[in-house]
């Protein structure tokens, strides 16, 4: 009977739910999904990860390459994000070239992680002007539901966490290079950004702040792309991003950040347990 | 959105007052629309309007690497944008014959016809020359887009300066503006695209608007060309054909043909000069460092336009004191009510972490479709 | 006292001219300045569209970016997304439906600010027009200096030395926020403080739409 309901009113359907403090999908509205982080999951990638949360899966690898910096900027190594919606995460997306919002989430999570400073690029480069490392951010959706930056971040950060670097030794004279892959130095991370989404539901008399949303829900606050997005590292923001969608009121925006610093702290939690029980394993 | 028609009575009307001796917007045959020429704040970045056709060109620069077969020679290159900007039938990053065939026009009358000296673009004979990009992006189509756009381009090519460059051994150093003075382009000569509609194979209009664009390349209703077209010459100040460019009929009176090049050829050379005065003029401005932006185009004097000196906003309820106090009270709360955290990190299998909502199953409520048929 | 003529120093906006129906083949047209920022804006529509992109909903609406020179990039793409979603709040969408609606964008300055200069301008393109409009929408840019005081409006060398830099876009009806984008780091505070600042700048940009529709209403 729901099913015809939601079918012939949608939009009736989601205020009902919404009118009597609940969502459709049972959660409150400041209550997030379950999230489940896996990581070293990929052999074939030097640092990998995957995440679920709720339904929103994405796995992240990292390859690694050696190439000359640009002559600009002759001591920054470089750190390439590619993100990839395949058509088989949303019936939403077509195969074929990478549709703009591909591009647009992908620009939105290099952004973070640049405004983040989590990553020194000079860390990266090994011999100035002459040999950095290329960090190639691998991050595919499987099932895009909703919240995707938040999925994406959390994915990418804990492959970056667990990436060690081989050692290199570079000859001058001979422009020789020897790659040891048996001796690895972490990679220095300086702190850990999180991304929160929010779908803001308007109603007539006040704003409705989702947390977490799912993609059913981002499309009744306004279509793909209209969440609230908060980013914090280590206490500051580096990073607020709305476009479009529903107004956000200011006492709202107060909330949101309350909220995301409380889902900062649980994820940043998720991400140590898992590295942590990782070290474990492999010990 | 597919291409504008034009009406038989629009064709046959301007058909016949231009066979009486008259033009739509009042103009003699050879007489062309206001040619205005702005600068940008940058070398090289210029916007021309003829009459209401508004074309954009800006020249960039960068080091690359020869061709093959050229290895002292510097490289040009023209690329035209006709972006849904100049009129709504053209559709956004799709080339159409028109697009094609402007930037084959503009390739011609400036690289075939060897205006630029190539060769002192070169920095390293086979490995490092400046590589000169000019684009054009149409703003507004109103007619004789080849001429304006050929304006435009020779404009730009002429007004740019390039990066002065010294090299040191192998490395190449190239300096920044304020370094050193950057160098102008050498310009053998000024070539300009005129277009004429010829109509009725006798009449020749000088920089034809797009309605007599349209009809002079029409046909009638019984698809019989009128003998109608559109000629394309291309002539530098020295009264040197460069290009020349048929478009329609067939032409039995080649008369026609020596008439357009004799009145470009006068055309050419007002452009050409008028095209260096303003370079120059607009030199002497910079020296002064009086600052030139394409801001200057908007003109108070126009009605639909509006100008408002600096902006300052009058301080109302508002401190900064107030906020920052106002935001500590709330983290004092904030850290009160810091309740243990809903959600628990649990880890699961190796490798693996998870984080599971503490509150068991949630509530269901159920909606049932009755109470709403009842209301 | 010192703290508030301090601060009164940082409220000034950049000088704005503009121009409507810059343009003549276009439906709508603007070219607008903010300080020596300037950005052209041309709206078409609603047009007939191919039946692909159609929607029985709400008119489809395409935003265009162009580059004064160079080839399009992700960083455009961006740009196109920021202004689409912020004119699909502000356009009446539902009233034109299987229609699209074109605008196209085109950079001539950029001195600091012009994804917000775009903004405001493609704004006075919509009222240009005649696209029935929710509300219209002002962008306000402001920079966090290296020493943490807020700068609205920042000029380029200052954008380059920037801790952080912040676009915000208010409505005209609730004056609340519709759409934000930032870059950098900054803490919870500094982005409050920002937010009330553009807030109170966004007045002054609306104002100055209501000038020049009041001046332009007068002859038609």
């Amino acid at each position: 009977m729901a099913e015809i309901y939601k079918l012939i009113h949608p939009l009736k359907y989601f205020t009902d739910y919404i009118s009597r403090e609940v969502r459709p999908d049972g959660r409150k509205f400041d209550e997030q999904r379950n999230i489940k982080l896996n990581v070293n999951s990929l052999k074939t990638a030097e640092a990998s990860a995957v995440v679920k949360c709720g339904n929103t899966t994405v796995v992240c690898g990292i390859q690694l390459e050696l190439a000359t910096p640009k002559a600009e900027e002759p001591d920054l190594g470089y750190l390439v994000t590619n993100l990839e919606l395949p058509a088989l995460c949303s019936p939403k997306y077509r195969p074929g070239p990478p549709s703009d919002h591909a591009q647009v989430t992908n620009y939105l999570v290099s952004d973070i992680i640049t405004n983040s400073k989590c990553i020194n690029l000079k860390d990266l480069c090994i011999v100035p002007d002459k040999l950095a490392w290329v960090l190639y951010c691998d991050i595919v959706c499987l099932d895009n539901d909703g919240s995707l930056v938040d999925a994406c971040i959390i994915a990418l950060m804990a492959s970056l966490k667990t990436l060690c670097l081989p050692s290199v030794t570079y000859d001058n004279d001979t422009e020789d290079i020897k790659v040891n892959a048996d001796i690895r130095t972490p990679l220095k991370v300086h702190g850990l950004p999180v991304a929160t989404s929010f779908a803001v539901y308007k109603l007539p008399d006040r704003n409705i702040l989702l947390t977490d949303p799912s993609a059913y829900e981002e499309e009744m606050c306004g279509g793909i792309g209209a969440n609230f997005i908060v980013c914090s590292n280590e206490g500051l923001l580096c990073g607020t991003q709305k476009f479009g969608g529903s107004n956000l009121l200011s006492d709202s925006q107060e909330e949101s950040l309350k909220i995301s610093r409380d889902r900062t702290n649980v994820v940043k939690k998720v991400i140590e347990t898992s590295i942590k029980n990782d070290n474990e394993f492999v010990s | 959105m597919k291409d504008v028609f034009l009406s038989n009575c629009e064709k046959s009307f301007l058909q016949r007052i231009v066979s009486e001796g008259h033009r739509l917007d009042g103009r003699n045959y050879n007489e062309s629309r206001r040619l205005n020429i702005s600068f940008g704040s940058e070398y090289g970045s210029c916007i021309v309007s003829l009459g209401e056709t508004k074309v954009l060109a800006q020249v960039s620069c960068e080091v690359t690497q020869p061709k093959q077969i050229r290895p002292n020679e510097g490289i040009l290159y023209i690329n035209v944008e006709i972006s849904p900007m100049a009129a709504p039938q053209f559709e956004a990053n799709r080339q159409t014959d028109l697009t094609v065939y402007l930037n084959r026009l503009l390739e011609k009358c400036y690289k075939d016809s060897k205006c630029i000296d190539l060769e002192s673009l070169c920095i390293v004979v086979e490995e490092k020359v400046w590589s000169l990009r000019v684009d054009v992006k149409i703003l507004n189509h109103g007619g004789n887009l080849i001429e304006c756009s050929s304006i435009a381009t020779l404009t730009s090519l002429a007004h740019f300066k390039r990066p002065d460059v010294t090299r040191s051994g192998d490395s190449v150093i190239i300096h920044t503006i304020a370094e050193k003075d950057p160098i102008p382009t050498v310009l053998y000569h000024y070539p300009v695209c005129m277009t004429f509609a010829i109509f009725n194979n006798d009449v020749l209009l000088s920089d034809p608007s797009f309605i007599e664009e349209s009809v002079c390349t029409s046909s009638t209703e019984e698809g019989i060309n009128t003998g109608g077209g559109l000629l394309v010459v291309g002539m530098n100040q020295y009264k040197e054909l460069c290009l020349l460019d048929l478009n329609g009929a067939a032409l039995y009176d080649s008369n026609i043909v020596h008439k357009a090049i004799v009145s470009a050829a006068d055309r050419s050379k007002e452009i050409v000069d008028l095209v260096k005065k303003i370079i120059i003029s607009d030199d002497t401005m910079r020296q002064k460092r009086s600052k030139i932006n394409f801001a200057d185009i908007i003109t108070s004097e126009h009605m639909l336009s509006l100008t408002q000196k600096e902006l300052t906003i009058q301080l109302k309820n508002y401190n900064v004191d107030d906020m920052t106090s106002k935001t500590e009270r709330m983290q004092v709360e904030d850290d009160v009510k810091s309740e243990p955290s809903k959600y628990d990190v649990v880890p699961s299998l190796p490798q693996t972490a998870e984080i599971v909502s503490k509150k068991g199953g949630s509530q269901w409520i159920e909606i049932s479709s009755d109470s709403e048929e009842d209301q | 006292m010192g703290m508030e003529k301090n601060v009164s120093k940082d409220f000034k906006l950049k000088p704005m001219k503009c121009e409507l129906n810059f343009l003549s083949k276009s439906d709508g047209s603007t070219i607008l300045s903010q300080g020596d920022t300037v950005a052209v804006v041309s709206v078409n529509g609603p047009l007939d569209i191919k039946s692909t992109s159609q929607s029985i909903e709400k008119s489809t609406l395409e935003v265009l970016y162009c580059t004064k020179g160079g080839k399009p990039s992700v960083a455009d793409r961006y740009k196109e997304n920021v202004i689409r979603q912020t004119c699909e709040t502000a356009i009446l969408g539902s009233l034109y439906p299987r229609t699209g609606i074109t605008v196209t964008i085109q950079e001539l300055e950029d001195y600091g600010g012009l994804l917000s200069c775009c903004l405001n301008c493609t704004c006075l393109a919509l009222l240009n027009s005649g696209v029935s409009m929710r509300c219209v929408y002002a962008a306000v840019t402001c920079a966090v200096d290296e020493s943490g005081d807020i700068v609205l409006e920042p000029p380029k060398h200052q954008l380059q030395t920037a801790r952080a830099v912040m676009t915000f876009v208010y409505d005209s009806r609730e004056k609340s926020l519709v759409t934000s984008f930032t870059e950098g780091m900054f803490s919870e505070d500094t982005y409050k403080e920002a937010l009330a600042r553009c807030h109170a700048a966004s007045d002054l940009i609306f104002s100055f739409y209501r000038d020049i529709v009041s001046k332009y209403a007068n002859v038609i």
